[in-house]
């Protein structure tokens, strides 16, 4: 993943013990033997790899986890293939819950949710396909939101009163 | 020290031992042995170093000696450890061994309490107290001796049956050998090549099978089970049933004109369902011993009473389609387990494709297919079109080492092996042939196991592919099979293309397992196979005396382990009936009859059988056969009368202990056990 040698320095001793805290199976009984990785969507489209990212886990390599996409689809292939019988959604998701306590939600998450907010949708038809379907000559697409304005501020509400605005630091951006 | 004896009193003597520094360290001997002095009836005290060793153990004679001492504890390890030792020591001295009595102060005391130097010598000086409590109302005891039957019991015939019968008879001693199957061999009987050292398995085998028909000691019964075993070490009485060839044993020749003439089949159990048999046949050429053997589900007379052409061709007149099964009591006085594995059946959790996809084989398969005198004769064949595969993959682990789809979570510690094997052999037969293994780790770790390792890996066209596949899929139209799996070590996800992928299967317990355990009184390990007593010590002992474990019934090994076990067993076995009796130790369980109800509750909870009831003039009682009593004292808790009493155990020792424990609430403990009675 890097091309720098690794010192130790990076290391976190705690970091597997941490994930089983936040709910994570122990990743020290991978046997890194890939089925994981072979069965897995998102390891098929990028160069994320299931297995490898136990493996920093095992290592306690914590931080590389802060300075990479939350790429885990959550689909649980890799927990159904699994010979040890760990579950490496569960894993990413303990350390979903680790990095939010220690660095706050991702920025990209953030703005993504604020996306869902304001628009309903976590993505919202760019401009590219705006100007595609007019040079078609295509009518533009629907504006589907004064429909769901009652849904959009249920939405609201429920962030609100779970406090996940707040996690999520959005408040203030209403 | 004061002489505490008191005329008529029990005289007591009181070891401390330090065990080095593993009690010493931690208790203050010396304080513990003077605190013993001041207790009721202990004559003498003394703390040593070391009381197992030599000096320890004159000590502990001249102390019994010079103060007429009727009984010791010994203050030091676990009795597991040294129990017998220091009974021998009374014993040399002039003691009955039962007056001997050992307090824990390592693993119980020091050991769990270090750091805590004077808590810990406070518990001890209890312990100390609790040990000559009990000492006081000790019992002289008598060990009985049974004589023994000089005659073993091996089930199972593959190589580990066969070894430990060959070696029991070489020592003189008569072997009634059972096999279930038609033939003796077992699983090695199938494989071609044996790894490490390509030995072709059948020319070593076929020797040794023979030989086991020849030696005239060995009583040899197959395509029989033994049905019931009761008794005891010693003397064991065992009921074989011998199942009906249809064939008398005493005239068929094994010419095989009977076979050649036959019209009934079915596919061929020992050629892993690839070819076929006749209705009449022999598993394999070299069967031992050549007898044939109809299979009534396959033969046209049984099903329809018509052919008989066999009973018309026979030269012998050997064919009896009225044989029934036959019954066979023989008394042994050791049992040797050697029932061994079965393959792993990989379609049992749908593993990549087998039974699915025609060219997903298992490895056992691809033993038959390989050898010469199997059902291709030697030419390894897609199953889908009959095409010679050049392309061919193994998985490793299939059926091993999971920890969800299957419960086998052991490693079946040969597939590593053979598979290399199988890869070697490959490229002998077909020099165009690659071979890729897929792979988590490969264990290789017997005598000359790596090298072999490495002089297959450094064949042309031998590949290793650390990952586990993900995913199978088959061609439609070619039915080649294309695995996706991470290559871990290249950290990318592949696609390859084969003609033919192998499993490399496992091993389980073999059928039956858990049956014979039962009739047997013998414990499983959490893996399915049967438990030793000890992993390094007693490695072919089992919990009930007289029945011993070896091959793969114990657990997954290759032939060079099984072998190796197989004369384990036959030596212990052949120990204890060379020793000519059984010692049984009288530390077993009594009933009183005046007491016993007959409710039977003893007999239901004990795990080892040894109570039953019986009818007698004042009603159904229960009797211990105390040669099968282990003295646990299960019945003894259970009995609602109180009517069972494991001697050395009486609830006297056990209360006057217990009251020593809780000095000045001795009355309350008394009648303990009337509480829960
Ligand atoms: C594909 C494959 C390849 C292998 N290749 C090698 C190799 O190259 N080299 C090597 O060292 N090892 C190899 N092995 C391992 C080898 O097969 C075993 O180590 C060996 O067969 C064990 O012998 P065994 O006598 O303990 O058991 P088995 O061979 O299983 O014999 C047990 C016998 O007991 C009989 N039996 C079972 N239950 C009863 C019962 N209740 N009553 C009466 N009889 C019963 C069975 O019918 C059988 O005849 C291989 C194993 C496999 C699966
Ligand atoms: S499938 Fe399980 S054992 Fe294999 S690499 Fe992934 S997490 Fe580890
Ligand atoms: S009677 Fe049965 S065994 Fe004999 S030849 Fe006919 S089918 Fe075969
Ligand atoms: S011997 Fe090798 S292939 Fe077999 S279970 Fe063990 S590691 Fe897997
Ligand atoms: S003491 Fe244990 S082994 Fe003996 S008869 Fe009672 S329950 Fe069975």
């Amino acid at each position: 993943m890097e091309d720098s040698v690794l010192t130790g320095q990076e290391h976190d001793p705690d970091f597997v013990s941490q994930i089983i805290r936040y709910g994570g199976h122990d990743v020290q009984t991978c046997l890194q033997c890939g089925n994981c990785t072979g069965v897995c969507p998102v390891s098929l489209k990028t160069p994320y790899k299931t297995r490898n990212l136990i493996k920093l886990c095992q290592y306690g390599y914590k931080k590389i986890f802060f300075s990479i996409p939350w790429i885990c689809a959550g689909c649980h292939r890799c927990y159904e293939h699994c010979p040890a019988d760990i579950d490496p959604a569960e894993v990413f998701v303990a350390i979903r819950h680790i990095q939010v306590r220690e660095r706050g939600v991702p920025r990209w998450i953030r703005d993504n949710v604020g996306l869902i907010l304001r628009n309903g949708f976590g993505a919202v038809p760019s401009d590219d396909i705006r100007r595609y379907r007019e040079r078609q000559g295509l009518e533009p697409l629907p504006n589907t939101l004064p429909g769901y304005r009652t849904a959009l501020e249920e939405l609201a509400t429920i962030f609100r009163r779970t406090g996940f605005d707040r996690i999520l630091g959005l408040e203030e951006k209403k | 020290m004061g002489d505490r004896g008191g005329a008529g009193g029990p005289r007591i003597g009181v070891f401390v031992c330090h065990c080095g520094s593993n009690i010493g360290g931690t208790v203050d001997c010396p304080a513990v042995a003077e605190y013993a002095t001041t207790l009721e009836n202990v004559v003498v005290a003394r703390a040593n170093i070391y009381t197992c060793s030599t000096v320890g153990q004159e000590e502990i004679k001249k102390q019994i000696r010079e103060h007429g001492l009727d009984r010791i504890v010994v203050a030091s390890c676990t009795p597991r450890l040294h129990e017998a030792t220091f009974k021998r020591v009374g014993e040399e001295a002039g003691l009955n061994p039962y007056m001997v009595h050992m307090v824990n102060l390592r693993e119980q005391c020091s050991w769990v309490h270090q750091g805590d130097k004077e808590r810990a010598t406070e518990k001890a000086k209890e312990l100390v107290r609790m040990g000559v409590a009990r000492a006081r109302m000790l019992e002289p005891l008598t060990a009985q001796e049974l004589g023994v039957e000089r005659r073993v019991l091996v089930i199972g015939g593959g190589i580990a049956g066969i070894q430990a019968s060959l070696d029991l008879a070489a020592q003189g001693l008569e072997v009634v050998l059972v096999e279930r199957l038609p033939s003796i061999g077992g699983r090695m009987a199938q494989l071609d090549k044996t790894f490490p050292t390509g030995d072709c398995a059948i020319c070593v085998l076929a020797p040794k099978m023979v030989e086991v028909l020849h030696t005239p000691g060995i009583r040899l019964m197959t395509y029989s089970e033994v049905r019931e075993v009761a008794g005891h070490a010693g003397s064991f009485d065992v009921r074989i049933e011998r199942k009906p060839r249809y064939v008398d044993e005493s005239k068929c020749v094994g010419c095989g004109i009977c076979a050649e003439n036959c019209p009934g089949g079915a596919p061929s159990e020992f050629d892993m369902g690839i070819g076929r048999r006749k209705a009449i046949y022999v598993p394999f050429p070299q069967a031992a011993p050549l007898k044939y053997t109809i299979d009534p589900a396959s033969c046209i007379h049984f099903k329809t009473g018509k052919c008989g052409l066999c009973r018309k061709n026979c030269p012998t007149g050997a064919i009896d389609f009225e044989m029934k099964p036959q019954e066979v009591r023989v008394r042994v006085g050791a049992i040797i387990v050697a029932t061994g594995f079965d393959p792993y059946t990989p379609h049992v959790h749908g593993y990549w494709g087998y039974r699915e996809f025609a060219n997903v084989i298992t490895a056992l398969e691809l033993e038959r297919m390989i050898n010469a005198s199997g059902p291709t004769r030697g030419e390894v064949r897609r199953p889908s079109d009959g095409a010679a595969p050049k392309r061919v993959a193994f998985i490793q682990c299939v059926g091993s080492r999971n920890w969800k789809a299957t419960s086998n979570k052991y490693c079946s510690r040969v597939c590593c092996m053979y598979t290399m094997k199988l890869a070697q052999l490959l490229k002998e037969h077909y020099q165009d042939i690659s071979t890729s293994v897929y792979y988590i780790d490969i264990r290789a770790f017997g005598k000359g196991f790596e090298e072999f390792y490495h002089r297959v890996r450094s064949m042309a066209g031998v590949e290793y592919i650390r990952g586990r596949p993900a995913r199978l899929t088959e061609d439609p139209r070619t039915k080649n099979i294309t695995i996706r799996a991470e290559e871990t070590l290249l950290n990318k996800i592949t696609e390859r293309e084969f003609d033919l992928v192998v499993l490399s299967i496992g091993m389980v317990p073999s059928e039956g397992t858990e049956a014979l355990g039962r009739m047997l009184g013998i414990p499983r390990s959490p893996d399915g196979f049967f438990q030793e007593v000890h992993p390094k010590l007693r490695p072919v002992d089992t919990s009930r005396d007289g029945v011993f474990i070896c091959g793969c019934a114990q657990g997954p090994k290759d032939i060079p382990d099984t072998v190796a076990q197989a004369k384990a067993a036959a030596s212990s076995a052949a120990a204890m009936l060379a020793r000519g009796k059984v010692i049984l130790e009288p530390t077993t369980a009594e009933v009183d009859e005046a007491l016993c109800e007959g409710c039977g509750l003893c007999a239901s909870l004990c795990p080892y059988g040894a109570p039953s009831l019986v009818e007698t003039g004042s009603g159904k009682k229960a009797r211990i056969q105390k040669a099968l009593c282990h003295g646990c004292g299960t019945c003894a808790a259970a009995c609602p009368r109180l009517a069972i009493t494991v001697r050395g155990f009486s609830d006297e020792q056990l209360e006057s202990e217990m009251a020593a424990a809780l000095p000045g609430e001795g009355e309350k403990v008394e009648n303990g056990r009337g509480v829960g009675g």
